[in-house]
């Protein structure tokens, strides 16, 4: 089942100077882990931005089970943002230095209406569980995790709202080799089991290698190849993808 | 031996966070230096020429042999000689290492000894690390290159005097893949032209197996593993080594769930007593929490710091299964 569907996606900066994304058109099916990779610079975090509207588009059409979130007004767009979560990339910089870590959950419960009381603070320790961390950290603060805590933190902020999908920007490009396998290993864990959708995004190819169904490589805004991650990384048929798969060791 | 550092031992205040580390490079090698974050290796490449400040840390004991003089033991006016000439350094990120208020021209005459035809000296160099594009860019800033282009002047800095042996502490961590490659195989040119003994520290094993002759595999503050490469990529000694190559990210892994070593990095300020590295190993018995193993021979030139490594043990023995 089609779950995002982007038509002609443009957007430009700088008064129409930057060409950041340029005609991406793309599904993402239930289910699936697709996977988006190319340079720093190359519009992959812009792309996920411009699909939960946190920027505006140029132009386009983002359809969410057949609802476009480009037409939604603002309150559509808050309930829409229950399905669609994301998770940053610097753990450091996503997280509120003088929020406790129970604070920060909860505050989606506060935005989102999805929980209340004393659940709260229930359904906050679950999560905590979750993603590998207990009750003891509800009241602690970010500057007490390590980076592979915070990230798991920033894990369960985006799961709170129990949503369908799922951008996951760089969520291990900061981590050393050992956590970013727990993270990982957390991150496929949790999609299987939620059956959730991701669209993960990294510029290491053995992340995207391991973990995902699909993958769309791209480079200065535009689409240069889409296929099974299979079929990409043994059979790569754009000479970008060749030189990327070249310079990785995958 | 070129570099031969022997038994050395790092405090930061109270802390003593490189414990007793012996390394050697032979001239012409390339030593790979692994360990996640905060196990101390940058500390150890800084130390090669002591520049860790004196008010930060200091080194309590050891000894670094550099062409069979011991640098702990000389003072200022010797080091300098040997600081950027004998040894020079490469940062990982090029754009804090620069001066931001002067041209990259100035920067690299400033590192010549000779001033004297400065301009045909530092076009060669910058042909050497594939920059001819800017040689008659005298009035060109750091902030109008690439990081990869950086990175490539720094290294040309780190090469002006033609050094016996340079540090390159995680040169290309801030850098794309394919300008990653560029640079490692500018590396890979420089030092088999130039005879250059390399440090190459890194927390990448991927980059490390690529363009490393010995590895050595650091963890909180002791060296845990080290060997020629193939052995140790073939068949690594030691439970936290085998971690990290099953922590890899590869095509190979596709959908399984990686082998991941649980839990964190210990602190300095409360390590268990006995193996360190025992509160995550898969591998542990009871017998491990004792006493801290030392560094044993496994075969030829290859060496582990695990009780069972040695026994043998290892290869049949079952796995913890954690959850993470």
């Amino acid at each position: 089942m089609e779950l995002l569907k982007i038509d002609n996606l443009h957007k430009t900066f700088r008064k129409n100077k930057a060409h950041a994304v340029r005609g991406a058109s793309f599904s993402i099916f239930k289910g699936e882990v697709l996977g988006l990779v190319g340079e720093s610079g190359c519009g992959k975090s812009t792309l996920a931005k411009l699909i939960l509207r946190l920027i505006p588009a140029d132009k386009g059409s983002i359809f969410y089970k057949d609802r476009d979130l480009l037409k939604s007004d603002h309150n559509d767009m808050r309930k829409m943002r229950k399905d669609l979560q994301i998770i940053f990339q610097d753990p450091y910089a996503s997280l509120d230095p003088r929020m406790k870590i129970g604070d920060v959950i909860e505050e989606v419960y506060d935005i989102h209406k999805n929980a209340h009381g004393c659940d709260r603070r229930n359904k906050a320790i679950e999560l905590l569980e979750t993603v590998g961390l207990g009750e003891s950290y509800l009241s602690r603060l970010p500057s007490e995790l390590s980076g592979g805590e915070r990230q798991r933190v920033g894990i369960a902020r985006a799961l709170a709202t129990e949503p369908e999908f799922i951008i996951c920007d760089e969520p291990v490009s900061s981590l050393d080799i050992s956590i970013q396998a727990q993270i990982l290993n957390l991150l496929i864990d949790i999609q299987k089991r939620k059956n959730l959708t991701y669209l993960f995004i990294s510029h290491d190819l053995g992340v995207i290698a391991s973990i995902c169904d699909r993958v769309i490589v791209m480079r200065s805004g535009e689409f240069v190849e889409t296929g099974l991650c299979e079929n990409v990384f043994r059979n790569p048929q754009h000479d970008y993808t060749k030189e990327l798969l070249r310079s990785a060791y995958v | 031996m070129f570099l031969d550092i022997r038994n050395l031992k790092i405090n930061y205040g109270k802390l003593e966070v490189v414990r007793g580390v012996d390394l050697d490079i032979e001239k012409g090698e390339c030593l790979g230096l692994i360990g996640e974050s905060g196990c101390g290796k940058t500390t150890v490449g800084l130390s090669i020429t002591k520049l860790i400040p004196e008010r930060k840390g200091n080194i309590s004991s050891g000894e670094i042999l550099f062409e069979d003089t011991d640098i702990l033991k000389l003072n200022p006016e010797e080091l300098r000689n040997i600081r950027g000439r004998k040894i020079s350094y490469v940062f990982q990120e090029p754009f804090s290492s620069l001066n931001p208020v002067f041209t990259i021209y100035d920067q690299i005459k400033e590192a010549l000894e000779d001033k004297e035809n400065s301009d045909s000296q530092i076009a060669q160099i910058l042909k050497s690390v594939g920059l001819e594009k800017i040689i008659n860019r005298k009035n060109l800033y750091p902030h109008e290159l690439s990081g990869g282009m950086q990175q490539r002047a720094m290294i040309g800095m780190a090469i002006v005097s033609k050094p016996g042996l340079v540090v390159l502490d995680e040169p290309t961590t801030a850098l794309d893949v394919t300008v990653q490659r560029q640079i490692l195989d500018l590396i890979v040119e420089l030092k088999n032209k130039m005879n250059l003994s390399i440090l190459f520290i890194s927390h990448d094993l991927r980059i490390v197996f690529n363009i490393a002759d010995k590895i050595a595999i650091m963890y909180a503050g002791k060296i845990i593993e080290c060997g020629p490469k193939e052995k140790i990529v073939s068949g690594p000694g030691h439970p936290y080594t085998m971690g990290l190559i099953d922590s890899m990210p590869s095509f190979e892994h596709r959908k399984k769930n990686f082998n991941a070593i649980g839990g964190k990095a210990p602190l300095f300020l409360e390590l268990p007593c006995g193996c360190k590295f025992y509160p995550r190993c898969k591998f542990r018995i009871d017998k491990c929490a004792e006493k801290e193993p030392d560094l044993e021979k496994v075969s030829d030139g290859h060496f582990s710091r695990c009780i069972r490594t040695i026994s043998a043990e290892l290869r049949f023995a079952t796995p913890i299964k954690w959850n993470c």
